[in-house]
This record gives C-alpha cells, structure tokens and sequence, in this order.
C-alpha cells in the first residue's frame, strides 16, 4: 500500500465512504505492525489534544475536527470506544486507523472496553460490519487490531490517560507495563479494570454497577497519583452532559467527545487540549447539523419506550 | 429540534405503530430472559435485539404494571371486579394473568382487529381465552373478556360499547394505561379521567409515561419523537411527578402516587433480581440508563381508600 492509495482512502474516509474490504485487510495489517510496536503505556509529549468516547458517530468527529484542527496540524490522544451505538462505526474506526498508520506520531489511539469481540456483538459494530460488508471479514480484522492497541498513555511524564480508570491489582505504572494486552478484552483483572472502571464519591475501592471494573474513590486517586509521580488521571467511558467534569479536586478528568450521544442524550462534547507547558484548555462542541450529514445519512431513530 | 408537526391522520397512523414498537421491546426482554411472557412471541413477525439499557427499560415497566395487575386481582375477592386496559395495543397481560374478573382492553379498530386474528389463530393463545369467546368484527367478545375498538378521543362512546359489553360502574375498576393518555389532547385526557372520576364511585388508574420535557433529554426526546410522527400532546400539561400526581388529587382522588423509572429500577425492584439482570447481559450505559428512565414515570391513584385498591403496595 503506497502513500498515495492510503492518502486516497482517507480522503474516501473522510467523506464518509467506506474502503474495500481487501483495503481494511491491508490497512489493519499495517496499523497492527505499529501497535504491535507501542508499550501497553503510550509515551506521549506535549501539545496535544485529549478525547473521550466517539462511538461511531461519524460527523460528530468530523465536527471534533474542525473544533480541534485537523490531523497532523494537532496532535491527538483518543482514549478508546471508537466503535458501537452510532450508525459510522466502520467509517470511524477505519480513519482513526488510516491518520494513525500515515501520521502514527501524530495520533494516538487507547483501547476502550467497546474495542472487544464480546461488545461489539451485543451493541453494534458486529451488525454495522455485516450490513456494510455481507461479511464477518472487516469485523474480525478491527478485532484483531484492537488486541494490539496500548491500554494507557502518559503526557509528558505528568497526566495518565485511560479509558476507563484505576485498578485494586495496579499501584504503579510499572506494573500495567507488565500486563500482556494482546488479547481479547478480559471479564476481570488489571486490563479489565483499566477498561472499565469508574471514578466515584467514596472513599477506597467499591463494586461497579456495570459488572466489569471497579468504582474507585479520591484517595485511590491521590494515592496512585504520588506513587507514580503523576498529576492527574484524564479518562473518558462516562457520559456527561457538559462534555466534561472534574473530581477529586481535579485531580482525575472525565472527558466526552460524542455529542447529543446516540442521537438521544442532548448532551455537549468536549476535547481537552494541553499546550507545551501541559496548560489545560477544554473545547466544548454540539452534534453536528443534520445538514452535514450529508444525503445518504439516514434519519436517526433512537429508541424508546413506546 | 424543528420538525414539521404531523397531521391528524399520519399522527394516528404514528401512534398505532408505537403498539408494534411496544411489543418489540417486551418481546426482546422475553427472548433474553429479563421478562417471563411466552406469548409476546407469538404477536411478533419480525423479531430484534434491543440494546441492553432498553432491555433493562423494558423489565421495569414490565415488573411495574405486572405487579399493580396482580395485586389488584389477588385482592379482588369480590366477583364483579373489572379491568380496562386503555390502549391496549398487543399486551399480554390478560393471557399472562389469566384473571377470574371482567377484562376489556380497548384499542383502534385497526390494532383491535389484528390482534383478534393473531390471538385466534394461534393455539397458544386462543386456548386461554374464556371458553364462550368468538370474533366479532374487528372485537373479541365474552362473558369476561372483551376486545373493544374504539377511539379513546370519543370516550363515553367507548364506554357505552363497554357497558353493553358488561362493563359495570358501580364495581371497582382498575384502569391501565401505558404510553397512551400522553399522545392524546390534554383535554381528551382530562376528559378521559373526568368521566371516570363521574361515572366509576371506586377506580383506580396504573399508567407508564413520558415525563420531564424541559430538560436536554426531554427536548431530544420531543424532537426525535416528532421526527417519527409522534406528538406527546401531554407531556408539556403534565411536565413532572408532581404534576402527574396533582391530576388526580385535584379531581378529588384519595390517593395518588408516582414514581420514575429510574427510582424505581433503584428501590422498587429485588435487589436479586438486578443481580438476575445483571448476569443476562453486560450494561455498559449506565449513565443512558439513568437519563432514559428519568423521562418516564409510574403513576397510580385510586379514587376511594377501600378494597381492592387499598391493599395495593405501589410504587
């Protein structure tokens, strides 16, 4: 695949068109031999643009864009759940893929508990990916690249990024770098956690509602952060409606990228940018106009009960 | 969120549909095993997964109506007990119940007449109606069970087919309304509401609908609703718990008592049972959840502080 036929396929990307699948077999070998590369603990420098959940709501991340820069102008850190719920699962994930393996300093990209077999056959992108494709091809070989994504990354030795949170089993940096990640997401232990955890106002370690994770408090928080030298823990998997919220004295950030999320929750988004000197500045952003979507965009129709 | 507002007809045709859209859901939940009704299948053609969370929607709604149902006919010693579900679409209840009292469900004539056809044809269902039932037109009817067609908009003409059916109003009566009275006028509702409070001394009334229009949500909820034809004409006259519960108490109604969904998945529901749930499939939207279930509510009254209703422990 030379420079020019992937150029051409993030172009075809962009527009929202899907590639071929003998294209998405190639990209995906390509972006595995650059995960394979990475540690399980990202090193990231400063300036750069952090961002939660998208969930294949393609033109929202189009609107991410045009609010953050485009790729390679600015830096990006999307921490993970790149696919299921939206209707541009596959669109999404292939350009995320495509700008990593032709800017692969330029963008990073965490795994996120959606970025599993398991999930993604109950909400979504198994269906997406036989709707677009007739086949299980495509499905299975994001799978594959998904077991070789890095499960955390660290800015400027100072800001842990991570899907989901902390771990009972984890206390230092080291030990996640010794977690052997190219695997389908597990039920239970440190990998499992990192994914699926919750920040939460109690003190110590407490059960999660979602049966996967753990909830953890502000001295879990504190505590990790002294141990490990680090600032703040910046993570994502958690809806909110401002696009962002801080807990623990800012010391731990949730952050949200999809806005209005499965074209039901009316919420807002936003990015987190750190400039050189790791100031923060948060970009808030709406749901893309329906005109945007261009005329093939179907008309969402969430569900309720009716 | 513009929308054009829908026109009568494509309204009522909307609203029809929602009785599919209903059964669905609580066909999924069945199929997952949140929900015990091994007869929605059988109203299904084209059956699918819903995600977890609407699942999950599904199983509370589901347990709130169940439960009411239940303890008013294990209450009801007396014989000349009846229930009216009011827009009835494809619920299962009266064949999951099996209730010894007079049932009506009432519904459009179109949604009456189909569900009579798939409720006869199928031997699962039509072997628990009561032995004397026979279609009529687009109705099931009787002794004790009795599809009506009907428009609710017209309610004392559906009543007047109740009663010719042996719908009684001097017995007590339990009303269920699910997703109904918030698509219609707020004055036909009210109206709906005032004939019984009229005409039925000892009534109570179940019902599970939209709340909390005035929120992001709730305006999403509003538009993407509108986008599909349905207008919730209700929902802004009746916006909270309070105000829903205020709809009886000012109409003289003993008591009155709402709860939404999300405090009723919270505090209502077996602590074992969310752990039952839990096991059947992972819910990784949580915070969905809360905010979905949020926008929906229990609502029950009753009009006098006696037996049957009395004894019912709802929410």
């Amino acid at each position: 695949m030379g420079q020019s036929d992937l150029d051409r396929q993030i172009e075809q990307l962009r527009r929202c068109e899907i590639i071929s699948e003998a294209e998405v077999k190639e990209l995906c070998n390509k972006a595995r031999e650059i995960f394979i590369e990475e540690s399980n603990v990202q090193r990231v420098d400063a300036p750069v643009t952090i961002c939660g959940d998208i969930h294949g709501q393609f033109y929202d991340l189009q609107e991410l864009f045009t609010v953050g820069g485009d790729c390679p102008d600015t830096n990006y850190l999307f921490m993970g759940d790149f696919v299921d719920r939206g209707f541009y699962s596959v669109e999404t994930f292939l350009l995320l893929l495509a700008l990593k393996v032709r800017y692969p300093d330029r963008i990073s990209l965490l795994r996120g508990n959606h970025e599993s077999r398991q999930i993604t056959q109950v909400y979504g992108f198994y269906d997406e990916c036989m709707r677009k494709y007739g086949s299980a091809n495509v499905w299975r070989n994001c799978c594959e690249v998904f077991d070789y994504m890095s499960l955390v990354a660290i800015i400027d030795g100072r800001i842990l990024c991570v899907h989901g949170g902390l771990s009972p089993v984890v206390n230092t940096v080291d030990q996640i770098r010794m977690i052997d990640r190219k695997q389908e997401v597990p039920h239970e232990g440190a990998m499992c956690d990192l994914l699926w955890s919750d920040p939460e106002d109690i003190s110590g370690w407490g059960l999660s509602p979602r049966g996967a994770g753990y909830l953890f408090g502000g001295d879990v928080v504190d505590s990790f952060l002294r141990t490990n030298n680090l600032d703040l823990v910046a993570r994502a998997h958690q809806l909110v409606m401002e696009g962002y919220k801080h807990m623990f004295d800012a010391t731990c950030v949730t952050v949200w990228s999809a806005p209005n999320y499965c074209y039901r929750c009316g919420n807002v988004a936003a990015i987190l940018e750190f400039d050189e000197n790791l100031a923060s500045n948060f970009k808030i952003f709406e749901a893309a106009p329906q005109e945007a979507r261009g005329a093939p965009a179907k008309k969402p129709a969430p569900d309720y009960f009716l | 969120m513009e929308h054009r507002r829908p026109s009568g007809l494509e309204s009522d045709a909307a609203v029809q549909q929602t009785s599919d859209d209903a059964a669905v859901s609580r066909e999924s939940a069945a199929r997952l095993g949140y929900i015990a009704d091994p007869f929605i299948k059988h109203f299904i053609k084209h059956p699918q997964r819903r995600a977890p969370l609407i699942n999950r929607g599904t199983y509370c709604r589901f347990h709130g109506i169940q439960r009411v149902l239940r303890e008013f006919v294990a209450a009801a010693l007396q014989p000349r007990v009846q229930c009216v579900v009011l827009g009835a679409g494809l619920d299962t209840s009266f064949f999951l119940l099996s209730p010894n009292l007079r049932y009506f469900e009432v519904d459009f004539a179109d949604i009456t007449a189909k569900k009579a056809q798939m409720v006869w044809r199928k031997g699962a269902l039509r072997e628990r109606l009561p032995e004397d039932t026979r279609v009529v037109g687009a109705e099931l009817h009787s002794e004790t069970y009795n599809l009506i067609a009907g428009d609710l908009r017209e309610f004392p003409s559906v009543m007047a087919r109740l009663q010719e059916r042996g719908f009684d109003c001097e017995a007590p009566t339990l009303f269920v309304s699910e997703c109904v009275l918030v698509y219609l006028d707020p004055v036909c509702s009210d109206a709906i509401l005032d004939w019984i409070t009229t005409n039925v001394p000892r009534a109570g009334v179940v019902t599970y609908e939209q709340i909390r229009p005035d929120d992001r949500f709730g305006q999403m909820m509003i538009g993407n609703l509108r986008a599909r034809g349905l207008e919730l004409r209700g929902l802004l006259a009746y916006p909270t718990l309070e105000s829903t519960k205020n709809r009886f108490l000012t109409r003289g109604w003993r008591v009155a008592r709402a709860v939404d969904l999300a405090e009723y998945h919270d505090h209502c529901v077996d602590k074992r049972e969310l752990d039952r749930l839990a096991a059947l499939e992972l819910l990784d939207e949580w915070e969905e959840f809360r905010l979905l279930a949020q926008h929906y509510a229990f609502t029950f009254a009753y009009t006098a502080d006696s037996l049957p209703f009395s004894s019912i422990h709802f929410p």
